[in-house]
């Protein structure tokens, strides 16, 4: 008689919590910190710092597309968001998969460039949905106004600052030993 | 593939993003300019007097009227724009409107469904309601917002503005 070995899951528990935390931060960034600009995409400085943050923290494919999905579902039925609960969801979910995606061709968020870079395509991709949806539904949107290279430029400049925070975040975190402290969770 | 190629290849991919989203925005500025002023655009707000289409408004039309700002009552934040009445005055002469002319602002709160509000121009008039088309928190959009007790809450609010309807003699 031979036994087969449990099936290991893919992301731990622990893993799944800390990930559950950094939907909910995503949420909770988007109502309480405001900086007092009217620029497009500004809130990308915080929110893709946390992602950048997440993805160093659980480094595996796919971690940061749930913390998409999850932030997305969560701020949907929170109601936020100008334009509707679709429109919403896929601005979020956008974020997390282009980091998840951009994360997997480039590597770890060690690097300050490429933290930088992950940034500014999460943040363009949630502008890029916007853009899309905001042409499918015929929703008059300030892209067309300002101009798609203004926000284009905007939303780069806020997803650069907000890989730029991230990877200070995660290089405070491991000089303070958090990193040793996970491995012993995980 | 080292790093270094990886890096070049995102930033090339971004690059070319920059590119087509330019030329895709000025060709719809382009075509937005030659459009003939007489038919509805996508991606614009929806102007009509009397049941007749007038303009399409876009925020750029907007720009250059005075800066309109208030602190709401349900959130205390404070909510940027332009006034209403001063966008109204854009295109229809004021002394074609009554106090009983009534201005309906149709958005897209739902993303496909329809939520409106309807004031009289005597309550745009009336600077204590701060009846305001303010510009969404990223600038990517227009909402009808106010402090009028019909009008003070977010629930409604108009926003995603896509229409205004202006009767002048209800």
């Amino acid at each position: 008689m031979t036994t087969q070995p449990a099936r290991q899951r893919y992301f731990s528990t622990f893993e799944l919590i800390l990930l559950a935390l950094f939907s909910s931060l995503v949420v909770v960034s988007k109502i309480v910190l405001h900086l007092p600009l009217r620029l497009p995409g500004h809130s990308g400085v915080f929110w893709m710092a946390i992602l950048i943050v997440a993805r160093g923290l659980v480094p595996k494919p796919g971690a940061l597309s749930l913390v998409g999905l999850t932030s997305g579902l969560l701020a949907a039925f929170m109601g936020l968001g100008d334009l509707g609960p679709i429109y919403t969801f896929f601005s979020y979910l956008a974020s997390g998969v282009a980091v998840d995606l951009i994360a997997m061709f480039l590597g770890s968020m060690d690097n300050v460039v490429i933290a930088g870079l992950a940034g500014i395509v999460g943040n363009v991709a949630k502008m890029l949905v916007k853009l899309l949806m905001a042409v499918a539904l015929q929703i008059p949107a300030g892209f067309v106004a300002f101009g798609l290279l203004y926000s284009f430029i905007t939303n780069s400049v806020a997803g650069l600052l907000g890989g730029v925070l991230g990877w200070l975040i995660l290089r405070a975190l491991r000089r303070a030993g958090f990193f040793a402290y996970l491995a012993e969770k995980r | 593939m080292s790093q270094k190629t990886r890096i070049l290849v995102v930033v090339g991919a971004l690059v070319l993003v920059a590119i087509v989203l330019a030329v895709y925005g000025f060709a719809t500025q382009k075509q937005t300019a030659q459009a003939p002023s007489a038919t509805p655009q996508p991606g614009m707000i929806h102007l009509y007097v009397d049941g007749a289409f007038v303009a399409n408004v876009s925020s750029a039309d907007m720009q250059p009227l005075p800066a309109a700002s208030f602190t709401d009552k349900e959130q205390g934040k404070q909510q940027d724009g332009r006034w209403l009445r001063d966008v109204v005055r854009l295109y229809v002469k004021e002394n074609k409107l009554s106090p009983n002319s009534q201005i309906s602002v149709t958005g897209t709160r739902k993303g496909t469904e329809n939520k409106s509000a309807t004031v009289t121009w005597a309550e745009t008039l009336n600077p204590a309601n701060n009846l305001e088309l303010s510009f969404s928190n990223d600038g990517q959009s227009v909402k009808l917002a106010s402090t009028m007790d019909k009008l003070s809450t977010r629930d409604q609010w108009v926003q995603g503005v896509t229409q205004i309807d202006i009767q002048t003699k209800p």
